[in-house]
């Protein structure tokens, strides 16, 4: 039969029992917006889990750690079970001589007391906190943060927050405070003091001496640590030689940088860090594994959906082969192959699914702008919240497409074998 | 088995037809001989159950035969590919049954052309008209078929037979469920589709087709005599 033929007389079929089509199509609708609602929330967590929390980096750039001792989703430092394993200039150097590397970057931790004092500009009042400070080379940093860490002078100390930091404040203390949240650049040229020598938690253990030094923000980076401010590497040593005890005063890393010569050779170059006894630390892997998890269990649940929604399928278009036996018989007989009804029934499948897609995606549109209106209005900020919560890339859309006609062909599938198989002589006098 | 042999002797042949049915493979009828030849008129005659409509329906490649093998031409019926089959019935073999067998939900017109539907064919327009205006419906054309009597659903589906000028033309008890006057007007036609020369394949239970028919097979007691 020709397409357009075998179309016309699908709607006309399915247009004959207008209650069994709506209870197909309202099937498979909720099937598609069940697994498309969960899905779609999962991919939005995963991007605000991506972009926020773990950070973007280039692909060329790792960063190599101690070893560290993996107990399922858990992760502990296991240095000390491996023996003692150094981040120090000397494993900077074998770093540097694998062949695939292209350049080296220390993250240098000042072990020493130190605090912060300022925010006045930003709170209306003068805070203090203990932070960490951390160095790192200039060329490790983008272009114009790269630029800005180096303009160091004696009076005033360039230095760099965490993004992740920023996030948090925009989400967490902005609104409790109720200040207007700040972007990266309206930190930029944010004075405060940074107090060397002494510090609540750790008092003056490490100092040989005390003193204050003023600093100025000039970026936010993801290479910048987390719970304190990040200055350069140059500053950082110069620090630790002014202000650290002799006990305190060895150049040790938090971790090392490593730019590769190409994205692709990240394999290899594991592998010969693993033989060195240090890892790769890679970011997010374990809210990867969580968030794989989270994602097969709902694309699981979703699955069972529309395994349920295809079971209604075929007894809908199993009612409907029912009601047209004779029909389908006097086809055959007339010389209709078995193919010319395989086709008239997946395009009745085609267009169930097609339709029960459609109207599954606009529930599921509906549902989406929705909780996200509701979460926005009644739910507070909270660090990492999310700004959009269902993310629906067109991938997932088609995805969502094509399990509805495969549920609608699975639930047809049985209707359509008995039809082949059958008798034409048969089916005529079932059917009379 | 020589088939080139056996196609000399006829346009549709049935060899040691048999039919059996139920797990006790109950025989309804079995080693029947038929041939059929071009522009033949065969009627098989028999009582309620001797199986007429069975052996018609195998010979049409409807129903698989349980014993033997129908020819067609060079082709064993039932050994051919599905696809083959349906062509045959929809190109070479027209069919006219006795509860007539249209589809209730469409027009006169669509009915006619559902030959040339299934096929994936272009309806053509003048065949139909043509058709209507052979079997005297001209003037009922664009009537829904659950508007028609007996007898002119008996002609449209006559009509829907000889859309593709069938070799043969199988008629199950055509007239078996219509009143006098439009078993004339049926019979009526297919007096032309004979004169056109179309072999005919004709179950009924009466005897009084003779005039009609070249020849005359009676089913009984699962035999032919």
């Amino acid at each position: 039969m020709k397409l357009a033929t075998t179309f016309k007389l699908a709607v006309s079929d399915l247009r004959m029992k207008p209650q069994a089509l709506l209870s197909s199509v309202v099937g498979i609708a909720l099937a598609v917006a069940f697994l498309g609602s969960v899905l779609s929330l999962s991919l939005g967590i995963r991007e605000t889990i991506g972009k926020k929390w773990v950070g973007e980096y280039p692909l060329d750039r790792v960063e190599v750690v101690k070893p560290s001792l993996k107990l399922g989703l858990f992760e502990f430092d296991g240095s000390s079970l491996f023996g003692e394993r150094k981040l120090d200039r000397a494993l900077l150097g074998r770093l540097r001589d694998i062949d695939v590397v292209d350049g080296v970057y220390p993250v240098l931790s000042i072990n020493l007391p130190l605090g912060a004092r300022g925010g006045r500009e930003l709170l209306g009042k003068s805070l203090y906190a203990d932070v960490m400070v951390t160095g790192v080379p200039a060329e490790l940093l983008a272009g114009e943060l790269q630029a800005y860490l180096t303009q160091d002078s004696s009076e005033l100390m360039p230095v760099l927050v965490s993004d992740k930091l920023v996030d948090m404040f925009n989400s967490a203390v902005a609104p409790v405070v109720g200040i207007p949240r700040v972007q990266p650049e309206a930190l930029r040229d944010i004075e405060f003091e940074i107090l060397v020598g002494r510090s609540l938690m750790m008092g003056s253990r490490g100092a040989k001496k005390q003193g204050v030094i003023r600093s100025k923000v000039v970026g936010a980076s993801p290479y910048a640590v987390d719970l304190g401010v990040t200055v350069s590497i140059g500053r950082a040593r110069s620090l630790i030689k002014e202000y650290a005890s002799s006990e305190s005063a060895e150049e040790r890393y938090q971790s090392i940088w490593v730019k590769l010569k190409h994205p692709d050779f990240l394999p290899d170059f594991v592998e010969e860090v693993a033989a060195m006894g240090y890892e790769v630390h890679r970011r997010g892997e374990t809210l990867e594994q969580v968030w794989r998890v989270v994602f097969l269990f709902a694309l699981l649940l979703g699955s069972l959906v529309f395994v349920l929604a295809a079971l209604i399928m075929g007894h809908v278009i199993s009612s409907y082969v029912r009601e047209r036996w004779h029909e389908l018989a006097i086809m055959r007989a007339v010389g209709a192959p078995n193919f010319s009804l395989l086709q008239l029934v997946c395009v009745e499948a085609l267009v169930l699914g097609f339709l029960g897609w459609a109207f599954g995606m606009m529930v599921l549109g509906g549902l989406a702008v929705g909780v996200e209106s509701g979460l926005a209005q009644f739910i507070p900020p909270f660090p990492l919240k999310p700004e959009v919560f269902f993310v629906m890339p067109a991938w997932l859309a088609c995805l969502l497409f094509i399990a509805s006609v495969l549920a609608a062909m699975c639930g047809a599938l049985p209707s359509l074998l008995r039809v082949s198989r059958a008798n034409i002589s048969t089916m005529l006098r079932r059917g009379s | 088995m020589d088939i080139g042999a056996k196609t000399l002797m006829g346009l549709l042949q049935g060899h040691g037809l048999g039919k059996f049915v139920g797990s006790e493979r109950t025989a309804i009828f079995r080693e029947v001989q038929v041939s059929i030849e071009r522009g033949q008129w065969v009627t098989v005659c028999g009582g309620s159950g001797s199986g007429k409509t069975s052996l018609l329906q195998i010979l049409s490649g409807l129903d698989p035969q349980s014993a033997g093998e129908v020819i067609f031409g060079e082709s064993c019926l039932y050994t051919m590919p599905e696809k083959n089959l349906a062509r045959l019935r929809n190109r070479k073999f027209g069919f006219v049954f006795q509860s007539f067998e249209l589809l209730e939900r469409y027009d006169i017109r669509t009915n006619i052309a559902l030959p040339a539907w299934v096929a994936g064919d272009d309806t053509d327009d003048g065949r139909v008209d043509e058709l209507l205006d052979q079997v005297g419906l001209a003037v009922r054309k664009t009537r829904e078929v659950w508007t028609l009597s007996g007898g002119e659903k008996q002609r449209v589906a006559l009509a829907r037979a000889l859309y593709h000028t069938p070799e043969i033309l199988f008629c199950d008890e055509p007239t078996g469920s219509l009143d006098d006057h439009s078993k004339s007007k049926v019979m009526a036609c297919l007096k032309k589709v004979k004169e056109a020369g179309m072999a005919v394949f004709f179950v009924t239970h009466e005897s009084s087709l003779e005039s009609l028919s070249d020849q005359t097979l009676v089913l009984k007691d699962g035999r032919l005599v």
